[in-house]
């Protein structure tokens, strides 16, 4: 049975992470920013 | 002996291998042409033996193995997303953790237990590339320019969704990117899943319906769910899609705008779907336009390379030539992640130092995408024999000369001629046959042969030398990815559309060539030249000494929800459960009515899953 561990780690981990980024720096950038220029972003550094 | 390099994609949708020689690609094919399961997604097992094969090579004589994303960055796009979703994405998290925990987040390593297990030789160093990067190589590498802007659109790899590259030489430069979840390839998936058809595969059906719809939705689309800037870049308004958490694309958000949920598949078309597919198409088409204008600024480059799966969209390619933004433009065949595999191999050639020795020749270095298996006439005679089946063996004149008459005779054939394409098209070597001039053609294929729905428009093949006669089309167009206006001259005035509206549309008789030109008078135009094709070339001009004719109906040679042929028996089978009148199989012809009564166990269209 690994659905406990599953829920475990969902509901105490990811889920609180999850918010906090959201409320933080939302990583997925989900709004749309009408004022701004572009969306473009430089191509990351390859190393 | 030449270096070689093995590219492999697997493990999402369209598994392929394709093999390189000195930066040549000599193999490629996609895994489910050898499965027989659509858009196989396993590891391309078979896939990589007939490119070993078709080289006469073990894996000892690889120099290495090239795989087309890096896994462990997209592992960390997939675990952002969860917790993006968190708390609403426990199905997806519960689904797809363990997978990617286990042994997906080291794909490499799983390619090579693969690999091995094959027994084809010791397994080479297997390098990584990320995801666009192996779609831009793809595009631009195989070009015939010697140095070009590179623009990669698609669903998602790792994060980019949207790239913009620089090529030059045997260089590319990576300039600048959009990023997940932002993506024109899953804002046309949203769309595809909301009007009933499958995420995937069914993007293709939405473009084909746009033209009967009028895009009403634009405005909303424009408004509430993505935001272009004017140098095209994008971002989409989360709080409308679903698929961050994984299960579905759509949800209340798209019912509440667009009036309802969503149909369901296979359930009735209506005006909605139709309307919906025009103004996602035409949203997509002009975000295409100014991503290619400000790729032309950024590069100052007057040639484009296209990859990625949103390239595959023929009609947005077509006005991006139509518009004039760049002189020229070249798109990869195998434009999906399928193509992956074949630029994870060019990055690799590339960087050891292979030329791009194609340059100069003014051709492209796809060899016409005919990069798949070969029967040779001994090993099809063979077969012929082995399974008693009747047939005439013809020249290569004879047998142009006799297929041309039976097509102006409005029958249906299969033309099964040398390597198989790589690509999600049919390009003459796969392919089903007819002839455009017919009214009823367009219908007969679409009911009696592919079994599908008959909103599809066909698409017509060209003598490259007789293009300008019957379409508005400025270049060559070999992959069949790019759409065109009939030409004026080609085209019936005075059309009495009558009381037809909605699929009825298809049945008036638009052109010369009604068989394949859609509604709003546009077609899916591939463009033949002997040196890409000589076979189908030479019907083609057989055709046009028949008949007046240089244009042919050019569909691909399966049944719907079926891969495309790959053997021999793979055509035989279809050609026998389908009304399809006459098989041409390599120097042989085969009449449906001198055959043997066909018999198989079971209901074969019960098997094939509806795509
Ligand atoms: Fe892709």
């Amino acid at each position: 049975m690994r659905k406990l561990p599953l829920l475990l780690v969902y509901y105490l981990f990811v889920t609180p992470i999850g918010v906090l980024l959201r409320v933080t720096r939302d990583p997925m950038k989900r709004r749309v920013q009408r004022d701004a220029d572009t969306y473009w972003t430089p191509a990351p550094v390859r190393e | 002996m030449s270096e070689l390099v093995l590219g492999v994609s697997a493990y999402y949708h369209d598994s392929a291998a394709a093999l390189v020689a000195d930066g040549v690609p000599v193999a490629a094919a996609q895994e489910e042409r050898f499965s027989r399961r659509r858009h196989d997604s396993a590891f391309p097992a078979r896939a990589v033996a007939y490119c070993l094969a078709e080289a006469g090579a073990t894996l000892d004589d690889v120099a290495a193995v090239a795989y087309y994303e890096d896994p462990a960055l997209k592992f960390r796009r997939v675990l952002a997303t969860f917790a993006a979703a968190a708390p609403r994405g426990f199905a997806s998290f519960e689904r797809t953790l363990p997978e990617w925990l286990s042994w997906k987040r080291d794909a490499p390593r799983q390619v090579r237990r693969e690999l091995e297990r094959l027994g084809l030789g010791r397994v080479p160093e297997v390098r990584v590339h990320r995801h666009h990067e192996s779609h831009a190589a793809s595009a631009f590498h195989p070009s015939p320019y010697e140095s070009a802007a590179v623009l990669c659109v698609d669903g998602v790899g790792e994060w980019a969704t949207t790239t913009l590259w620089h090529g030059r030489g045997s260089r590319l430069e990576p300039l600048s990117e959009i990023r997940f979840p932002h993506s024109l390839g899953l804002l046309y998936s949203a769309f595809t899943y909301f009007c009933g058809f499958k995420v995937d595969s069914g993007e293709y059906k939405l473009m084909g319906l746009a033209p009967y719809g009028t895009p009403r939705y634009e405005r909303t689309i424009r408004e509430r769910l993505i935001d272009v800037k004017d140098d095209g870049s994008f971002r989409l308004d989360m709080r409308y899609f679903e698929y961050l958490r994984g299960e579905v694309m759509t949800g209340g958000g798209f019912e509440e705008l667009f009036g309802g949920p969503r149909r369901s598949p296979e359930g009735p078309l209506t005006e909605r779907e139709f309307d919906l597919a025009a103004s996602v198409q035409k949203v997509t088409e002009e975000v295409v336009l100014r991503l290619a204008r400000t790729a032309r600024e950024r590069t100052g480059e007057s040639r484009l390379c296209l990859a990625g799966g949103v390239a595959l969209n023929c009609v947005a390619n077509g006005r991006v030539i139509q518009e004039g933004v760049f002189d020229e433009v070249w798109i990869q065949p195998a434009a999906g992640d399928a193509g992956g595999a074949l630029g994870a191999a060019l990055l690799t050639a590339h960087e050891g130092g292979a030329p791009r020795s194609h340059l100069g020749t003014g051709r492209d270095g796809m060899s016409g995408s005919l990069l798949g298996p070969g029967y040779g006439d001994e090993e099809i005679a063979a077969f012929l024999e082995r399974e008693g089946i009747p047939h005439e063996r013809l020249g290569p004149e004879r047998l142009a000369e006799r297929v041309a008459d039976v097509l102006a005779q409005e029958k249906i054939v299969g033309w099964f001629q040398g390597r198989m394409e790589f690509g999600p098209r049919a390009l003459g070597a796969r392919s089903i046959l007819g002839d455009p001039r017919s009214p009823r053609m367009q219908s007969a294929m679409n009911l009696k042969i592919k079994f599908r729905e008959s909103f599809r428009p066909f698409a017509p093949s060209v003598l490259e030398e007789d293009v300008k006669d019957y379409f508005d089309l400025p270049q060559e167009s070999p992959y069949m990815l790019v759409v065109a206006p009939v030409a004026e001259s080609r085209r019936l005035l005075d059309v009495d559309e009558g009381q037809a509206s909605g699929l009825d549309l298809l049945r008036v008789q638009r052109s010369t060539i009604p068989a394949v030109t859609h509604v709003d008078h546009s077609a899916r135009v591939q463009t033949v030249s002997e040196r890409n094709n000589a076979p189908y070339h030479r019907l083609l001009s057989a055709f046009k000494a028949a008949t007046g004719c240089s244009v042919l109906v050019n569909t691909s040679f399966n049944v719907r929800g079926e891969p495309i042929v790959n053997t021999p028996a793979d055509a035989y089978t279809c050609f026998m459960r389908t009304d399809i009148d006459y098989l041409a199989l390599g120097g042989f012809l085969l009449t449906k009515a001198d055959q043997p009564q066909w018999r198989e166990d079971g209901n074969w269209r019960e098997e094939i899953p509806l795509d």
